[in-house]
């Protein structure tokens, strides 16, 4: 007996829970249809006739056809094609690499020579001077400033300013053009740094820590070390206020014999609205918001340390089992 | 050409009400025009590659596949036309209104719903059975199963599922009986009948 006969038979021994169904089937089954059939059989004869006008159309139409694997296929990878060469694709960027302050004084003006001379920065920096002119007798000075410096360029205008015989100060900003990816682009302001530390002293991997931050414009940074029980240096890194800008950050790894350790630290500075979400929010309430905004459940409560000063909240979270920081800080005043 | 056009409609003509039916049911999930656009995409697949078909007595699955095919087809465009153009074949020539003037009778909607419920798969199966009326073995053929096991325990599985819903829908309309008794089955007619009683009162 063929399966389907004893299944069917089956069916039908089945008492008459079936029945209903059953019903419903042979309803839609005896349903009158055959009345469309003459429509359909002049669209088809239609269609035929029209085959042999539409046969390069056709053809051109299934190359670009979506219903076929093939090029459902090859879209995607086009579109990964696209994707990963978008990412590549070189953007010429202008940045500032330093900034030169000009002034001038009067060749005669001693008084205002000397109080230039006692400016504190003057005695560091590497001032270039030219010779007076000889139509007016004044001296042109230029300080450069480097990538590290910049942020002191309008302290120093200032003090220019405040001497009398001091003329013509301006800020030139020397920019160079570099070319480099979308994506490097895009993380550009969180630089990376690898640091080979295997057999480098306390005093060496400091100071190998405190260039690579300074040459990213990083000053002042807190380095201290403390061994863990196994003997595994642990390098403490911390960053001053103000050091970073807005949204940026840096993260550093560290190789130091087996021991890799990786700090990051990423500020995120909310003076917008945003930033009213703390307010009047007890630490608590503050803890789970942040964890929500993170949105990893891992974070414990005590990992999100909360400090609260001079109106500001700062919210340090550690995150667990990586030797991670990422901080917020937020200017709200607490009340 | 012709010719081949001629047997083609041949062929098609005494599978023809079965498979309209079994398109509608298949896409009882969806609107009509889709049900009318798998019918319309198959019955052109079907037609282009009918010379390809080496053995005209396997006409019935060969068709029924298609359609099957062109019905996945459709529920995978949904996902893909979101991203690409989606090819109109047959704009120079309209396709008849087939569905769209059908009355949906109430055993008609409660099977549809029903079917809706089940998953595509079960739907398949179910449906090539009771409205194609094809036999486990070739079930198996059109689905690409290993097994036919499988296919009677997808078939037994999906009318479980039926059975129960329709059940469960049944008791839970209120004056099922007297409705039963009462009800003509189509939507206008019922009005029409009300309209009268209603004025009365």
């Amino acid at each position: 007996m063929k399966q389907s006969d004893f299944y069917r038979k089956q069916k039908a021994n089945e008492p008459s829970e079936n029945d209903r169904l059953d019903h419903l089937f042979d309803k839609l089954k005896n349903e009158k249809t055959d009345d469309t059939f003459p429509g359909v059989e002049k669209w088809l004869r239609n269609i035929n006739s029209q085959k042999s006008f539409n046969h390069s159309l056709n053809k051109e139409r299934k190359f670009f056809n979506m219903r076929s694997p093939k090029i459902k296929l090859a879209y995607a990878f086009l579109l990964l094609a696209i994707i990963v060469a978008a990412c590549n694709y070189p953007v010429t960027q202008q940045e500032t690499v330093a900034d030169v302050i000009k002034w001038s004084v009067n060749k005669n003006n001693t008084e205002a020579i000397q109080k230039l001379q006692s400016l504190e920065w003057t005695k560091k920096a590497i001032i270039g001077v030219s010779k007076p002119e000889a139509a007016n007798n004044n001296i042109e000075y230029k300080l450069v400033l480097l990538k590290d410096e910049l942020g002191n360029a309008q302290k120093y205008m200032d003090q220019l300013k405040g001497i009398s015989g001091v003329t013509d100060i301006s800020l030139v900003p020397l920019n160079e053009k570099i070319t480099r990816p979308v994506y490097s682009v895009a993380l550009n302001e969180i630089f990376k740094v690898d640091i080979n530390a295997s057999n480098m002293s306390d005093q060496d991997l400091k100071t190998e820590i405190e260039t690579q931050l300074a040459q990213n414009g990083i000053k002042d940074v807190q380095i201290s070390f403390d061994r863990s029980s196994d003997g595994k240096r642990i390098s403490k890194i911390e960053i001053p206020e103000g050091s970073l800008k807005d949204n940026s950050g840096f993260d550093i790894t560290i190789k130091d014999g087996n021991n890799v350790q990786r700090t990051a630290e990423v500020r995120k500075f909310r003076k917008d609205g945003e930033a009213d979400r703390y307010k009047n929010k007890t630490d608590d309430e503050i803890r789970k918001m942040v964890s929500e905004d993170m949105g990893d459940k891992n974070i414990r409560p005590e990992d999100i340390e909360i400090t609260r000063k001079d109106g500001k909240i700062m919210i340090n979270v550690k995150k667990q089992g990586i030797e991670s920081e990422d901080k917020i800080e937020s200017e709200i005043e607490v009340k | 050409m012709e010719n081949s056009t001629d047997k083609f409609i041949e062929l098609l003509k005494p599978e023809y009400s079965n498979a309209l039916k079994y398109c509608k049911a298949l896409c009882s999930r969806r609107s009509k025009d889709d049900a009318e656009d798998v019918l319309q995409q198959s019955l052109l697949k079907a037609l282009e590659n009918f010379d390809s078909l080496s053995d005209q007595s396997k006409f019935k699955s060969w068709f029924f596949k298609i359609i099957t095919r062109e019905f996945y087809t459709l529920i995978r465009k949904d996902f893909w036309k979101k991203f690409l153009p989606t090819d109109d074949r047959n704009s120079h020539t309209a396709f008849p209104e087939i569905f769209q003037h059908q009355d949906e009778n109430c055993d008609g909607m409660l099977l549809k719903k029903a079917l809706s419920s089940i998953s595509t798969k079960e739907r398949e199966s179910i449906l090539l059975f009771e409205i194609a009326g094809f036999s486990i073995e070739e079930i198996k053929e059109i689905q690409n199963e290993r097994s036919s096991s499988s296919v009677k325990s997808r078939l037994s599985r999906a009318r479980k599922k039926l059975k129960s819903f329709i059940e469960n829908e049944e008791n839970n309309l209120p004056n099922t009986e007297i409705n039963k008794s009462n009800y003509s089955g189509d939507i206008n007619n019922e009005t029409i009948r009300l309209l009268p009683e209603t004025e009365g009162k």
